[in-house]
This record gives structure tokens, sequence and C-alpha cells, in this order.
């Protein structure tokens, strides 16, 4: 299982993403856009530059954002203008991924002048300093996330994020409809495309398929407009991992519940159960059922465990 | 077994299909890699997925008996 999962796994570490991309998803306005910039992360973490405008360049970190705020601007606009062109020259050229002005502050024409010589992105935000940091981390994590794309369907059920996983043909998006026709929402089919931040995985699906259904008989429907907006979602944690498989006689399926089986998925340990699939067995309300015993286990309450305390109770 | 190959169209939904087809009709475990997307072969969403355009570098793995004339097959399409 474990194997299966991880063959595709991705590049990780370095993730280079074009300066446009970056400047819409943070809402920056550019002021220094080199042409075909594409900014190159190594770490989420973002730096102030003041020490450096000082003239102290001993372990500055080179490979962060560098996020100007209102204390930096006001002593480098306070500094000779010399000096300061000759600093944030020294600063860009060390080929930083690019720098942000926060709080809408305007410019100094050193540093743009600067930015422009070493054809370094440089961009101002209307956002106040520790925000915009905040921002521009969260947005380099989820950029630098590991991840995996799993042939399966990722819905919401009741809250919990469910991975059905099995054999092309076992009917993955019949239950996937069906599931939406309950009430429950969908957020991808066929292929899900998996991501780590910190210790919890996120779902999605690819942009060109989104919220589509292949259903063999019918074709491919377009489940948001046929069920609206509430049946979907665009992303959702994966809680889960549900196996279809097909019922093969003989073969011993879990009949108590009381074991714990786990399967790991980026190095995440999720609960997986094995759901063999049979003419007759209506498979989404067995789903529903499964999620429901999982969320009582988390609670802490198991069935079986009651079953064998009424035995012991039993005269 | 692997192959790559360069794709001699554009994905269109009837490519997609006429992929996911030939890929059902084999045994094996197929997948077709495009930049750093993956999708079941014999998928037809998974396929779509991909969306990539003539001249796009594939890679297909094949894994089973019929791993070559699956290969084969495919190459075929693209």
């Amino acid at each position: 299982m474990l194997g299966r999962y991880n063959r595709e796994k991705e590049e990780k570490g370095v993730s280079a993403v074009s300066a446009e991309a970056f400047a819409a998803a943070l809402s920056l306005s550019p002021v220094c856009l080199p042409a075909n910039a594409s900014l190159t992360f190594s770490t989420p973490a973002v730096c102030r530059p003041g020490l450096f405008l000082a003239g102290y360049e001993e372990f500055f970190a080179k490979s962060r954002v560098v996020v100007f705020g209102s204390a930096e601007m006001s002593f480098a606009d306070h500094l000779p203008k010399e000096v300061l062109l000759e600093r944030a020259r020294r600063l860009f050229a060390l080929k930083i991924p690019c720098a942000v002005i926060a709080r809408g502050i305007k410019p100094l024409p050193e540093l743009v002048r600067a930015a422009e010589e070493n054809r370094i992105p440089l961009f101002s935000s209307k956002e106040i300093t520790g925000v915009i940091g905040r921002k521009i981390s969260d947005y380099i994590t989820s950029a630098l996330a590991e991840k995996i794309t799993i042939h399966g369907v990722l819905a919401d059920v009741a809250g919990m994020g469910v991975l059905l996983t099995g054999k092309s043909g076992i009917g993955k998006s019949e239950v996937a409809l069906e599931l939406v026709h309950r009430g429950h929402r969908l957020v991808a089919d066929d292929s899900v495309i998996i991501k780590k931040k910190g210790e919890i995985l996120i779902g999605s699906a690819p942009d060109t398929i989104r919220h589509m259904l292949e259903i063999r008989g019918v074709g491919i429907i377009n489940v948001e407009r046929m069920f609206g907006s509430v049946a979907v979602r665009v992303n959702k944690s994966v809680d889960a991992v549900f196996e279809l498989s097909e019922w093969e006689e003989g073969k011993t399926y879990e009949r108590i519940g009381a074991e714990n089986l786990q399967t790991e998925i980026l190095g995440v340990s999720l609960p997986k159960l094995e759901i063999p699939v049979k003419a007759g067995r209506n498979l989404c309300v067995v789903i529903e059922a499964a999620v429901a015993s999982l969320r009582l286990k988390e609670m802490g309450y198991s069935a079986p465990a009651e079953l064998e305390k009424r035995l012991e109770q039993s005269e | 077994m692997k192959s790559t190959l360069i794709a001699s169209a554009d994905l269109t939904l009837a490519v997609a299909k006429k992929i996911a087809q030939t890929a059902g009709g084999f045994r094996s475990e197929i997948r077709l890699l495009y930049r750093d997307k993956g999708a079941n072969a014999k998928s037809l969403m998974g396929v779509v997925s991909l969306a990539y355009k003539k001249g796009a570098e594939l890679s297909l793995f094949a894994d089973g008996k019929d791993a070559a004339a699956a290969i084969r097959a495919i190459e075929s399409v693209l």
C-alpha cells in the first residue's frame, strides 16, 4: 500500500512559480517586474532587512523573501541616498527570491533601481508587515508541500474527508454520484492531488477535470452544475482511506471491526477500511456507516467492546 | 515497462477516450505521465486531467503480463 501511494512522489524542496502568479495570489502590486521572472523558493520563512540596511551582512538569510516594514522603510529613508543605493544593490545582488514592501509605503527610488539592476521582482502590499509576512509564508508552504496524485475519489462525507480507492471500473464514480445525491460533497473524482501540510493531508482535483464525473453509460457530467455549489468543495483534508475491492468468495473481510487498520500517505498515518463490492450492497450507505463508526471510535466508543461487555455480564 | 514518446496531437476528449478504451483492453496496470501529473490510462477523466498539447513529452508505464502489447497499442493512439 505504502509503495503504491509513494510511487509518484514528486520533487520537494524547491518550487518555482511565476512572479505574476505570486503577485496575484497575494494581491501584490508589482513595482519592479522583470520579464518572465520566476521565483524559486526553498524556505517558507521571510526576513526583514533591517540589519542588512544598517550595514551588518553576516548571517543574512538570502534564500528568504525580504519584507520591508515601516521600520526598514523609515530607516532607509534616513540613510544618505548613496549609502542606501549601495546597500540596496548589495542586498538585491544576493539574488533573493523577491522583496515586498508592506503597508503600501511608497518605494524609495534607490530600492527600485537596485531591484531593476539585479532583475529581482519587487512588490508592494497594502497589508501590514506581520500579516503579509505570514501570508507569504503560507503561500510558500503550500508551494513547497510534498504532493502525490492518487487514483481515486475524494469526498467530504458528513465532514470526514474520505478517499475511495480501488481498480478502474469498480464503481468509484458511481459511489461519488450517490454520495452527492445523499447530501455529501465531491472534492475530486479519478485523480486526487494530495498535498502534505504539516501533519495534515489536503486533497483537491486537477483544475481541468474539477467536479466532473464520468458515469459509464451516461457520459461526463458536471456535478456542480447538476447539484449546485453545495454539492462540491475545492479541497478537503484526507481523513480516512476506504479501499473498494471486488468481493472474493473465501476471502476474510472485517466482521467485528475491533482491529485498527492503518495506511500511510506521504508519511501520514490514516485509518483504512477494505470494503468489498457486491451486487445488492448499497455502498453509499456502507460508507456512511463506516464514517460514523470511525467517528465514534475517535470519540472513544467501540461497539465490539460494548458487545464484549454485554457478553460478560450475561447470566 | 517504460516508454517515452512525443504526443502527435493535442489531447482532446476523443483522443482521451481512445487512450482509455485501448488501455482498458489490457490487464496490465498502465499509467500515463506528463510533467508532474500522472493518470491511470484506463480512466477517461484521469487522462483528460493531463491536458497536454501536441509535442508534449509523455511517459508510459505498464506493469503486467501484457505490458509490452499495451504500450505498443497506446503508442499508436498517442
